[in-house]
């Protein structure tokens, strides 16, 4: 996942990265410095403008409107997962016509843009005599189009297993559900969680458009923020951002964190202890263990009331360190290569 | 180890030199009880035919090697059988089950089939207990059932490995017992050692052909490697650009090649010509036994590199061109006095000099195997064979 296709550079390369790098550093503190400067000019940066935020009833307000965005994000999200699911084994499935209905609606909600589904799920559950609110509206929307793209996202995870795994399930007599249930699914989902997590990130941000149909989630009441002009709102779009941030940050932890369990989970023994440990030291045990189970495959390799010689013992086990180790592996020698 | 004589004994008693002499080589040999049996199966990829009107017959019991050079076809006939690929033309029927021919094809789950694939297609998330127990029908015992095949490939020790924790040959042996495990009417085994180094080949055949006998499991394996068909295989079909040239037993196959491509896709042949009388041939390398009593005439006889006798003889009229030591022999080059080139094997202690005058002659201690002269432009010359991919 972290490969990364970029050559290495020569100290040349380096010493010009340092200096633009440098100077970049340098512009961006002059333009902060501007900005910042000119907000204070303009009498924006003074606590009156800011000691609002630290009044409970005020806060609560916002917090209110934060609340809907994740009732309508979770909404969304669960709906958007099932019936996108549904929609990727359509696509992959044998029959035609199946397969024509669900690239028609993936192909159609992917390529409109979200805004235009919401106007299109609020006026169009409005004209066909459904008042069902805005909050129903905007998940039908949402939905409609995180469904289309989260489709095609669990569609590429299956796709990207190789097809020896579903002849091989076929050949040993397994049907098409329990295939998917016990052999398919489990490695596509492991394969799909960041791409899932990224777009549910997506989905939480665009909750926001929800604003135009009048759903009060958290941006509208940070326009709506008591005592200030439309002109003034600059404040309380601050504090939403943070809030935004703080949110979809969470998110990406979290993505982080099932990305590490998936992947300590699939190097087997030896990181099966580090459960309770923190994230990084997660990320970094993980590390050690994958090195750790080359040693191991090759200490086995060496054991030598196995019916096999060790040599292709060795071989084989070092083969199936997976991608990661060959792919460093070709980095080097591409870099070696490279050098020469 | 059970043996099962009175399953195989159309199959495993080679009745010795000439086998089926009188009847045309390609004739199936019949079989008791076929549990496999294609008819003109017959598959194309555009305008390339993969697999032509090929049709066979697999005993019970019987292990079946399918072997053929590269793109010939063969792993798109084991797809066929296993149906995960359906062919344009042709039935086939597994125990008595016409899975393709009449009416919808019987999907591949549905089959009495096991894949041994060649890359095994382990699951690579479930432990070896899991691979191996998923395919076993759940109203069986499964854990006894596992614990049974895990015995069968010696791995029981591994069940709660999972396959990355597994060398290459212990992931092959898992695969077969994977696909043992649901009882298959017919096991289909695909190139399963080609990723293997050669010592753990030799290995590995022997057990897996050792199991497949033991479990009286009936198997058709695809391999290119002749070495590999003639020693595990029961019968061998040699396929050639989608077409079926001989279907025999090994030493048939090997000592009466149907074609010259047979005769020399199996092992090194040389031709040499001579004048066939009275199934006796007059040729350069002396007088030799020729296999059918039919031919007379010009001929081409095929002779095999350890079938040919050097003797150092200043006055002999082979010269000997070069040699390749290969190890526990020596393979000689040596031209004929007609201008033929033969090879000969002689033990490495016993290497010839280039330049050296030698006397050549044939001691095969079998009839051989002999063509119509000029029958060269046959399809079946391995030079000229399509080849597919």
């Amino acid at each position: 996942m972290s490969s990364v296709l970029i050559e290495e550079l020569g100290p040349r390369g380096k010493a010009r990265v340092r200096v633009a790098t440098i100077i970049s550093i340098l512009v961006g503190i002059v333009l902060l410095a501007l900005v910042v400067w000119k907000l204070g000019t303009a009498g924006q940066l003074t606590w009156a403008k800011w000691e609002p935020f630290t009044v409970w009833a005020n806060l609560e307000f916002l917090l209110g409107g934060l609340v809907n965005t994740i009732k309508a994000a979770l909404a969304a999200m669960v709906f958007s997962i099932i019936i996108g699911f549904f929609f990727a084994l359509g696509r992959l499935s044998r029959n035609a016509v199946v397969r024509g209905l669900c690239v028609a609606y993936v192909e159609f909600f992917r390529s409109i843009p979200l805004l235009l589904a919401i106007f299109m799920g609020f006026f169009g559950l409005l004209a066909a005599g459904l008042d069902v609110g805005a909050f129903t509206s905007l998940v039908v929307a949402l939905v409609a189009y995180n469904s289309a793209v989260l489709s095609e996202i669990f569609r590429a995870g299956i796709k990207s297993l190789d097809k020896g795994q579903t002849e091989a399930a076929q050949a040993i007599g397994m049907r098409y559900w329990p295939m998917m249930r016990i052999v398919i699914l489990p490695q596509a989902v492991r394969r799909m969680v960041p791409a899932i997590v990224a777009q549910l990130a997506t989905l939480s941000k665009d909750v926001s458009l929800g604003f135009v149909i009048g759903y009060e989630e958290v941006v509208r009441r940070g326009q709506g923020f008591p005592g200030f002009s439309d002109a003034g709102n600059f404040q309380a779009y601050v504090v939403v951002g943070v809030v935004y941030f703080i949110l979809v940050w969470m998110l990406a932890r979290l993505a982080r964190y099932l990305e590490l369990r998936q992947r300590t989970s699939s190097i087997g023994t030896g990181a099966a202890a580090i459960d309770g440990a923190g994230l990084e030291d997660i990320a970094a045990l993980s590390e050690e263990a994958d090195a750790a189970e080359v040693e191991a495959a090759a200490a086995r390799g060496e054991d030598p009331d196995r019916v096999v010689d060790s040599q292709t013992r060795a071989r084989g086990a070092a083969e199936e360190q997976g991608t990661k180790l060959n792919e460093a592996r070709k980095g080097d020698r591409d870099r070696r290569r490279g050098r020469d | 180890m059970v043996d099962r004589p009175d399953q195989r004994t159309t199959a495993t008693a080679p009745t010795g030199h000439p086998v089926g002499m009188h009847e045309h080589p390609t004739d199936p040999i019949p079989t008791t009880d076929p549990i496999l049996q294609l008819d003109g199966v017959t598959r194309r990829y555009g305008s390339v035919v993969a697999v032509d009107d090929v049709s066979l017959q697999v005993g019970t019991g019987e292990l079946l090697v399918i072997v053929g050079p590269s793109g010939c076809g063969k792993t798109t006939l084991l797809q066929t059988i296993a149906g995960l690929t359906a062919p344009d033309a042709g039935r086939i029927t597994i125990a008595g089950e016409v899975v393709t021919g009449d009416g919808p094809m019987v999907p591949p789950e549905r089959r009495r089939v096991g894949v041994v694939f060649q890359d095994h297609a382990l699951f690579p998330h479930l432990t070896v207990a899991d691979n191996v127990e998923f395919g076993i029908a759940r109203d069986a015992d499964r854990a006894e059932r596992r614990r049974e095949v895990l015995d069968l490939v010696q791995l029981r020790h591994l069940a709660d490995r999972y396959p990355h924790e597994l060398s290459g040959g212990e992931k092959q042996r898992i695969a077969l017992a994977r696909a043992l495990a649901p009882r298959p009417a017919v096991m289909l085994l695909d190139e399963p050692f080609s990723s293997l180094d050669p010592n753990l080949r030799t290995a590995l055949r022997q057990q897996t052909a050792a199991v497949l006998r033991e479990s009286g499991t009936t198997a058709v394996f695809v391999t290119h490697d002749q070495v590999e068909a003639l020693s595990i295989g029961d019968r061998v079909a040699v396929l050639n650009a989608g077409r079926l040239e001989q279907v025999d037993r090994p030493h048939t196959v090997f000592d009466a090649p149907a074609s010259r491509f047979v005769a020399s896709f199996l092992g090194e042949a040389d031709m040499v010509a001579g004048v066939v009388v009275d199934g006796t041939a007059d040729t350069v390398v002396g007088r030799v036994g020729v296999i059918d009593p039919e031919l007379s005439g010009l001929a081409e006889v095929m002779v095999r590199p350890h079938e040919v006798v050097l003797d150092a003889d200043p006055e002999g009229l082979g010269t000997v061109l070069g040699s390749e030591f290969r190890g526990g022999l020596v393979q000689h080059r040596v031209r004929l006095a007609d201008g033929t080139v033969l090879r000969a094997d002689r033990r490495h202690s016993e290497q010839l000099a280039a330049g050296s005058r030698v006397r050549v002659t044939v001691d095969a201690g079998h009839p051989l195997a002999a063509f119509p002269a000029g029958d060269d432009v046959s399809s079946s010359s391995p030079d000229t064979a399509p080849t597919p991919t």
